[in-house]
């Protein structure tokens, strides 16, 4: 018996062995992980819960991005809006990638953006309505990547699924040909040469490395509900008939953008640690408030470039061959992030997908100034740009792009501040502290003595003050720089100021300023004594103590800072970081008393808050005005060990010797590199992963096996003992770069 | 015609033979009692476990998975990772109560949570226990349909058998609990009989 145990084992050593060598052609990250990707697409119905009946209201594709069931996905196919009027969310996963989706959970919303379109889901019950433990489950996730290092033409891999979750998961290839560049972050569009189905949007884009660094984004259009994008499926009114009374499901159109990863690190950030964030205000003092006004967009001009503070640099109404960035800027009004806006863009009168941009949702808040525009060579031709806002075109600007640099007279660099002696602004160049003065200054090329300047300034959108002059080239002359100003001797209000300057009628310059808080030299103190604190009550921890280091554990902190002389209406951004990563952020129209202390802003855990070091920063417009720093239990993020997505995956199956048939509820154990299986005590804490056959005798392991180096050699060692078999165990199995990957093993087990 | 008969005579077994014989024999018996000794302890070979911050001391089958990772679920648990099908597993955890909390309500609520999220879950019957001498307890017995979460494998469900043993200590409630495979049930209660015999809190 002994000898025939040793044999035995002996064998599957040997077996094991050979396995794990068995070697396969080099691959790239995405290839070894293209099966757990497509495993990790999940298709999304919305669903509304009729009479325990479901009705589909609207479809979209996901990817889940955490071993306990986070998913990254749309924001319009999962939140209750007016084309999808679904009150639950059910979730299908391949169970088998050659066929469609099996719907298996159902989720909820734990993060949105709506105007970024972003969602992130969490898996809380199966389909029968049990609930489920997140963290029992071992999904396959993937992982975010960093959106910023993509660049043109690198060749990226979208999946996600077709129709209506009747099709398997789908994978397309792709080239990046275009970044649009918009308020809310560089490249926050990344184009792409071919258009994929409309039901990926909320899927994946994946680089190289198989990590997710877009997702494919369009939202349906209210106004557009024609047979192609809105199909009928169900009859959810019960008249025993399918037809145009019934609830359509939108599909959308094709899509060639895809939304930069990068937005959706910070909501991934907060789901994943179970934090919080409740500002210090009214409900009723939210963003966006309800209005019967239509959103519209107006003032279309076309700048070569934009500035930090988001303005532009120089209004061009031609550019000259060789042009290599172009932004269109337009005011906007009564916005809301359901408002959907796109962007079609024609080149001689023919499309022009690469610059267009499909019916996505706004990002931008209710007012104010937009831009979109991409760094990269613009071929020669007539730009026909016309915006398109809830599916109506609302606005249209046009730019030649060709022939030699135009003679014309321009200005840029706008920059505005509290003049020196020589008449040079000081300060941070966008916001001004409240005083009795206000000064621009810009260059100024090509000018002439016919040309008659028009200076208009404008405080929360109406005219204030206008003045104009012809252009006196004695004093200015035709090139250089120039100031003006703006004073008033019971000092300037505090809030939104815009310059706009016209050359012979001409919008030639324009900008936007803030005026706020009280002068310390040329700079605002607009936000003071920021700091952390604590206390059981948000009265009681206004007037805490400031603390710099929380104890682990605890449930809550707050920040609290100071404010003065801040317009009601002034756009400002709170943005939170734990070890240097934005989890929050949020722009918003400052909404207390002018002037006032203790803004409280509350930061919970669920349970506790997680040991790191956290940030608080407070902008206006681009300028940081103030922060607060403080640390909770060791100051930084523990490591999660079970977040990592590369690795060997290792499956196989365990069948009977006897009958050749698999064997269920075997127990596939796999130790840790520490311990060899003499030293294995039947502790969990000696487990790398456990694995349990299935009726057919497969199992899969949950976690990633980590891949040898030649540097680091890690033996993990093989445990499996079921009762009625001869026992088998290994010690060294070693999984290195040439391993397969997955790698399936075949175990016999022969029976006492 | 002479006949001759021939005759196989046994020859005479000498007194060593006969000794030898004897010894055969009752080594052959020490043998078997041995190897049934050795089996037995095999298979009731407990290892202990200590946790002094808990105040338990429990002793548990050898060779069962041991884990003290369950968070604020159990304060550890052990389970027969070599049986195959369902894993019978012995769990202890404890529960803030007050001094009017009673030893039902807690099964109550436990019950409650259970049906959230255990299909076709089911309580058998709750009654009085008196297996812990004069510890006050109770035990509530139970089913449910247990299934795998990993959705890309094709595991059928198990009928699983529980029983919580509820004991009120110090403003916590202690439960024992035993999970068994409903058709090994009755084999397992013997393990687990012994379990709560060794258990101290």
């Amino acid at each position: 018996m002994l000898f025939r145990s040793l044999k035995l084992m002996s064998m599957i050593a040997v077996s094991l062995f050979f396995v794990a060598l068995a070697t396969a052609q080099p691959t790239t990250p995405l290839e070894t992980q293209i099966e757990r990707i497509q495993r990790a697409t999940i298709f999304v119905y919305q669903v509304q819960d009729v009479q325990d009946s479901f009705h589909i209201t609207c479809v979209s594709s996901g990817t889940i991005v955490s071993r306990d069931g986070l998913i990254l996905t749309n924001a319009h196919g999962t939140s209750q809006s007016e084309t999808c009027p679904g009150d639950a969310i059910v979730i299908a996963i391949s169970t088998d990638l050659q066929n469609p989706p099996v719907p298996l959970y159902r989720a909820r919303i734990r993060q949105t953006d709506p105007g970024l379109d972003l969602a992130l889901l969490q898996i809380v019950q199966n389909i029968d309505g049990r609930q489920i433990n997140p963290d029992e489950l071992a999904l396959p996730f993937v992982e975010l990547g960093n959106s910023a290092q993509v660049s043109l033409d690198d060749t990226l891999t979208v999946v996600g699924y077709n129709g209506l979750g009747d099709q398997p998961v789908q994978t397309v290839r792709a080239t990046v040909v275009n970044f649009t560049t918009e308020p809310t972050g560089e490249r926050t569009w990344q184009k792409l040469n071919v258009a994929v189905p409309g039901v990926m949007t909320g899927g994946g884009a994946y680089n190289r490395d198989g990590q997710l660094i877009g997702i494919p984004t369009i939202a349906p259009v209210a106004n557009e509900t024609s047979d192609i994008d809105c199909i009928v499926v169900q009859d959810t009114n019960g008249d025993r008939l399918v037809n145009s009374e019934d609830i359509c499901v939108p599909l959308g159109r094709s899509i060639n953008a895809l939304r930069a990863s990068q937005f959706a690190l910070p909501l991934f950030r907060a789901a994943a640690l179970n934090l919080e964030t409740n500002l210090d205000f009214d409900a009723d003092q939210t963003e966006f408030v309800a209005s019967d006004e239509e959103p519209e967009v107006s003032r279309l001009f076309f700048s070569s470039s934009v500035n930090d503070a988001g303005m532009p640099t120089s209004i061009v109404t031609s550019l000259p061959t060789g042009a290599t960035s172009l932004y269109l800027f337009f005011d906007y009004d009564h916005m809301t992030p359901v408002t959907t806006y796109e962007l079609r863009v024609t080149t001689g009168n023919i499309p022009n997908p690469t610059y267009s941009l499909p019916p996505v949702r706004w990002s931008g808040g209710t007012s104010g100034m937009w831009y979109t525009g991409s760094d990269q060579n613009w071929e020669n031709g007539v730009y026909d740009f016309t915006l398109f806002i809830d599916g109506i075109a609302q606005a249209t600007a046009s730019i030649v792009i060709g022939g030699a640099p135009a003679d014309e007279a321009t200005l840029s660099d706008l920059v505005f501040g509290l003049s020196d002696l020589e008449g040079t602004p000081l300060g941070n160049g966008f916001v001004l502290p409240v005083g009795n003065t206000a000064s621009a200054r810009f260059i100024h090329r090509n000018m002439t003595s016919e040309i008659e300047m028009v200076e208009r300034w404008l405080y929360e959108g109406a005219e204030f003050y206008r003045a104009s002059d012809p252009w006196s080239m004695d004093v200015f002359g035709a090139d250089g720089a120039r100031t003006l100003s703006i004073r008033d001797v019971s000092n300037l209000s505090p809030g939104r100021y815009r310059l706009e300057i016209y050359l012979n009628g001409r919008l030639a310059a324009t900008s936007d300023f803030s005026i706020a808080g009280a002068a310390q030299g040329a700079f605002p103190q607009v936000f003071t004594d920021a700091h952390y604190t604590d206390g059981p009550t948000d009265a009681s921890a206004a007037e805490a103590v400031t603390i710099s280091s929380f104890s682990a554990g605890v449930d809550s902190l707050y920040a609290v800072f100071d404010w003065q002389q801040i317009q009601r209406g002034t756009s400002w951004t709170v943005r939170w970081l734990v070890d240097g990563t934005v989890f929050y952020e949020e722009t918003l129209r400052w909404r207390q008393e002018n002037s006032g202390e203790n803004f409280l802003l509350a930061l919970e855990g669920n349970p506790t808050v997680p040991d790191g070091t956290y940030r608080l920063e407070v902008y206006v417009g681009q300028v940081q005005l103030a922060s607060a720093e403080a640390t909770v239990g060791i100051g930084q993020l523990s490591i999660d060990r079970f977040s990592g997505t590369e690795g060997l995956q290792l499956r196989g199956t365990i069948i009977d010797t006897d009958t050749g048939r698999g064997i269920p509820g075997v127990t596939f154990v796999l130790l840790t590199e520490e311990f060899s299986v003499a030293d294995f005590v039947w502790d969990s804490e000696q487990i790398f992963a456990l694995a349990t056959t299935d009726r057919n005798g497969f199992f899969e392991v949950d976690r990633l096996l980590e891949i040898s180096t030649e540097a680091r050699s890690i033996p993990y060692s093989v445990v499996i003992q079921a009762e009625g078999y001869l026992p088998i165990t290994q010690d060294g199995f070693v999984v290195d770069a040439e391993t397969e990957n997955p790698l399936e093993l075949t175990i016999y087990l022969t029976r006492e | 015609m002479t006949i001759i008969e021939q005759r196989f005579i046994q020859p005479g077994v000498t007194t060593r033979q006969r000794w030898s014989n004897y010894f055969a024999v009752l080594l052959g018996v020490i043998a078997v009692v041995t190897l049934l000794n050795l089996r037995a302890s095999i298979v009731t070979a407990t290892v202990v476990y200590r946790n002094d911050a808990e105040g338990i001391v429990a002793t548990y089958p050898q060779n069962w998975l041991i884990d003290e990772n369950g968070g604020v679920d159990y304060i550890f648990r052990v389970r027969n990772m070599q049986e195959v099908g369902f894993k019978t597993t012995f769990r202890v955890s404890a529960i803030p109560t007050s001094t009017d909390t009673a030893r039902r309500t807690v099964l109550d609520a436990l019950a409650m949570e259970r049906a959230q999220t255990f299909s076709n879950y089911r309580i058998l019957s709750v009654e009085p226990y008196t297996g812990l001498g004069e510890t006050e307890a109770s035990i509530a017995s139970y089913q449910y349909i247990a299934t795998d979460q990993n959705p890309f494998q094709q595991s059928l469900p198990a009928v699983v058998q529980g029983v919580d043993v509820l004991v009120l200590s110090r403003e916590q409630a202690i439960v024992i609990t035993m999970l068994s495979d409903a058709a090994s049930f009755e084999e397992n209660s013997v393990l687990f009989e012994r379990f709560l015999t060794d258990l101290e809190f």
